[in-house]
């Protein structure tokens, strides 16, 4: 299979890992974690020259494909043979970081079918699994990747120390070399004007909150990121556990927020979503962050149980494919700034028309 | 506490650097120390790049931090040392040296870190909880009790969110117990594999 026809592919499967599963999934979106590792004895990707690179690339994949930790059949992108606009499709469908994007000859992607685990090669260390479920869970998340850490550890001697855990290229990822994250949609505690003083909260307890579309889009689609700062000192486990719990609480408080609203400005609520509602199901040209922003309203208002024919899977999805490179491909041609935003709102029109008209039937 | 930049948020990120018997703070809130970096990609903690911070600490607020414990290692023990000429320290497996750690904050492969240990010892207490790795070891094996004993955890508390949203408290505290039983074991199995 050639890399356009392994796109396509991919382009054509909704992604598993934004499956409501009943996980605390209205307000946990996703939940990941990635683990950082390196080979004993080879210098680090940011050392390596272009052979060096490319001969342990091989060496990867070639353990990875034998180890059977993957979910078969897996998928294999060399980052150098892809175009720009397929290496975005991947950024967007949060399979590769920004930087093994940008990463030049010798790294490379392997994903497991279903997308839910993946493995990225030459990032900023050799090897960085990513393992994504639906919803709140970053303990089943943590089973798996651990499962398939166990398996290439059989196979390849990872760079680790006594005293300071797995070695990786920035000192930040040492230790446990664990990235837990899990992403919030959060619309009801921005409506209330709280988000500042809980992220502000967040911090306090050493935890990192992004925006979903890089720093300072906290606002964006309502959707936050959070994830651990600390990777050494604690057990992955305790890692995870105090995120859990963190995330737990902010789930409440969510709940609490849209209840509150509900009770005392059920207008501002019915107004907020009911106007995002026409934009989405009427709109003939829609720019991304409008989009992004009335799908975060109209998502809770499918929550708040006030559309009985739109779902949240068909939302969850939309979010992914109203992004550039989604519509570029989806449309199979170049597209300008404003043919992106008609294709974007025929794309969302489009889904509610059909939605609505299934539910009629 | 106020951050030592903006005086208006509560600072979240405290850097201690002591040089020469003399020692200096800062504190910053997360939104001034993500300001101070211009690169946010994934070898940042919160958004900032701390080798960056410290050397900007460093020149800024005219400490003898990073900058000089580089300018003044030695290059082959990494000790610290006066007297010792103005050498930069030079990882001997990959050539990585000092100014790349400055500029990057990584490090170029294993054998960095014990080249560059006096400068990440200083460091690292700002990055992480402790200082000591507890957790998962390559030696440990697949069938090691964290999975299973995780996989029990699981389950006590999804039993749990159902018995709360049943609002049977008396069962919901006695999954509660069950869980902080079960959390203890496992902590405990950590720190004994660690010794």
């Amino acid at each position: 299979m050639n890399t356009n026809e392994t796109i396509n592919k991919l382009l054509a499967k909704d992604v598993s890992w934004l499956e409501p599963d009943g996980n605390h999934d209205d307000i946990a979106i996703c939940s990941r974690i990635r683990l950082a590792r390196n080979i004993e004895g080879i210098s680090f990707p940011i050392v390596a020259d272009a052979d060096q690179r490319s001969e342990i690339c091989d060496m990867i994949r070639t353990t990875v494909i034998n180890s059977e930790c993957l979910d078969k059949p897996e998928m294999f992108f060399k980052m150098n043979e892809l175009s720009a606009l397929h290496r975005k499709l991947l950024l967007e469908r949060r399979l590769i970081s920004n930087e093994l994007s940008g990463a030049p000859q010798g790294s490379a992607l392997i994903v497991a079918d279903g997308e839910n685990s993946s493995i990225m090669i030459n990032e900023e260390d050799h090897l960085r699994l990513q393992v994504l479920y639906p919803g709140l869970d970053l303990e089943q998340a943590w089973l798996k990747i651990s499962h398939i850490d166990d398996c290439l550890s059989e196979r390849l001697a990872f760079a680790y120390d006594s005293r300071l855990g797995y070695l990786t290229s920035c000192p930040s990822n040492i230790g446990t070399g664990i990235r837990a994250s899990v992403m919030l949609h959060l619309p009801g505690l921005i409506l209330s004007e709280q988000i500042n003083a809980a992220m502000h909260g967040i911090r306090t307890l050493g935890l990192t909150v992004r925006g979903i579309y890089g720093e300072g889009s906290e606002n964006h689609g309502g959707l936050f990121q959070i994830s651990n700062q600390s990777t050494l000192g604690e057990s992955e486990l305790m890692i995870i556990e105090r995120l859990t719990s963190v995330i737990r609480q902010l789930i409440t408080h969510e709940k609490n927020a849209r209840v509150m609203m509900l009770e005392h400005n059920k207008h501002i609520i019915l107004n907020h979503v009911g106007r995002a509602y026409g934009r989405l199901r009427h709109a003939f040209v829609l720019g991304i962050e409008e989009a992004l922003n009335s799908l975060s309203a109209l998502r809770m208002g499918v929550d708040l149980k006030m559309f009985t024919a739109l779902d949240i899977r068909t939302i969850n999805d939309l979010f992914i494919k109203i992004n550039p490179a989604h519509l570029l491909l989806i449309a199979g041609k170049p597209l300008n700034d404003l043919e992106q935003n008609i294709k974007r709102a025929d794309v969302v029109r489009e889904t509610l028309r059909r939605l609505e008209s299934e539910a009629k039937n | 506490m106020l951050c030592d930049n903006c005086h208006k948020n509560e600072a979240t990120i405290h850097i201690q650097e002591v040089a020469k018997g003399k020692k200096k703070s800062l504190h910053l809130c997360s939104e001034c120390a993500s300001k101070k970096s211009p690169d946010a990609g994934l070898g940042n903690i919160g958004g900032f790049n701390i080798s960056q911070l410290l050397y900007d600490i460093s020149t800024n607020f005219g400490l003898p931090g990073l900058t000089d414990a580089l300018n003044k290692s030695d290059a082959t023990s990494g000790k610290l040392d006066d007297k010792a000429p103005t050498k930069e320290l030079i990882c001997p497996v990959c050539t990585w040296n000092s100014e790349k750690l400055r500029k990057t904050g990584r490090l170029g492969c294993s054998n960095c870190y014990k080249v560059f240990k006096n400068i990440l010892d200083k460091a690292l207490p700002n990055m992480h909880r402790g200082k000591i790795h507890i957790g998962k070891n390559p030696a440990q094996s697949t069938a090691g009790a964290g999975p299973r004993r995780m996989q029990e955890l699981l389950e006590f508390q999804k039993q749990l969110d159902q018995a709360i949203q049943a609002e049977e408290y008396e069962k919901a505290a006695e999954i509660r117990d069950q869980i902080n039983d079960l959390k203890e074991e496992l902590n405990s199995s950590t720190k004994e594999d660690k010794q």
